[in-house]
């Protein structure tokens, strides 16, 4: 399993480095923006990656609302992999962001703007902000079970977060992504750094997954212990 | 204007996602500090 980790780190590494290349160095310079639409790479990877942890959150949390009474220990695993793959989404959320506003500023004059899609993303970023300030500041089997639901409900945002720029006119730039509005030639680039930050999620996902599965399992020792502790001292 | 904002986003990126790595690593020290604490039940005879 290490050695299968190192490689995939390996790998993404890889990846990212050239990702990076072709987002720099490959890519055409866009016709009137200029450079400054290289954000578009990082961004948009951004967005996947947001879009893929949540899912995989909120497949996590299904899981464990099914499994918490039948398969306790089913149910703990897929509450680690829940928790993992939320931070990673909003750390990807994070980056979409920043970057987003980075582009904004030089092309449209300004950072922010409270259209359809900015303000449903930020939305989406404040409940999963909330998610893990639940799971930061309570405990036990009931946070759980609360997170689980919230992150269900959470999820639904996501589609019209997806769906807004074709639901309304925004100052967002309208769908790209399976429209024919992308050149051919831009499309390696964003594929290179989709895989680039796919990997990168998979990678620090897995390591979190892990350490939150060390973790419960040595609360439940720590658990046991003051248990048998307690039963000491009633002998 | 514009390279500066796409360099900060490019910077930006790579920050926050090393970042976080850095705080996998600060939950894996303070993980470890409770499995010295609790450690794992083991099958060897003391």
């Amino acid at each position: 399993m290490r050695n299968l980790r190192w490689a995939w780190a390996a790998l993404t590494a890889v990846l990212l480095g050239y990702g990076f290349y072709q987002a720099m160095y490959v890519a055409p310079t866009e016709a009137t923006m200029g450079n400054i639409q290289r954000i578009f790479y990082y961004h948009v990877s951004a967005w996947l990656g947001m879009g893929v942890f949540f899912a995989v959150n909120l497949c996590a949390s299904i899981v464990y609302l099914a499994a918490r009474r039948s398969n306790p220990l089913r149910a703990l695993g897929a509450d680690a992999l829940a928790l993992a793959s939320a931070e990673m989404g909003v750390v990807f959320c994070t980056v979409g962001l920043v970057t987003g506003s980075l582009w904004a500023r030089p092309v449209w004059g300004i950072w922010w703007t409270w259209d359809e899609r900015l303000t449903s993303t930020l939305l989406l970023y404040l409940i999963y902000i909330s998610y893990l300030l639940l799971r930061r500041f309570a405990d036990g089997d009931q946070m759980r079970t609360l997170a689980a639901v919230l992150a269900i409900f959470g999820y639904l945002d996501v589609p019209i977060v997806y769906f807004s720029t074709r639901w309304f006119r925004t100052q967002h730039p309208g769908p790209v992504i399976g429209t024919g509005n992308l050149d051919a030639s831009m499309w390696p680039p964003l594929l290179w750094n989709w895989a680039a930050w796919l990997a990168w999620g998979i990678l620090l996902t897995s390591l979190r997954y892990n350490i939150e599965r060390r973790r419960q399992m040595a609360e439940q020792r720590a658990a046991l212990h003051s248990l048998e502790a307690t039963l000491e001292l009633t002998k | 204007m514009a390279h500066r904002h796409l360099i900060y986003a490019y910077v930006f990126a790579f920050a926050a996602q090393f970042g976080y790595l850095g705080w996998i690593g600060l939950k894996d020290r303070a993980v470890r500090r409770l499995e010295k604490e609790f450690p794992p039940y083991s099958t060897q005879p003391e």
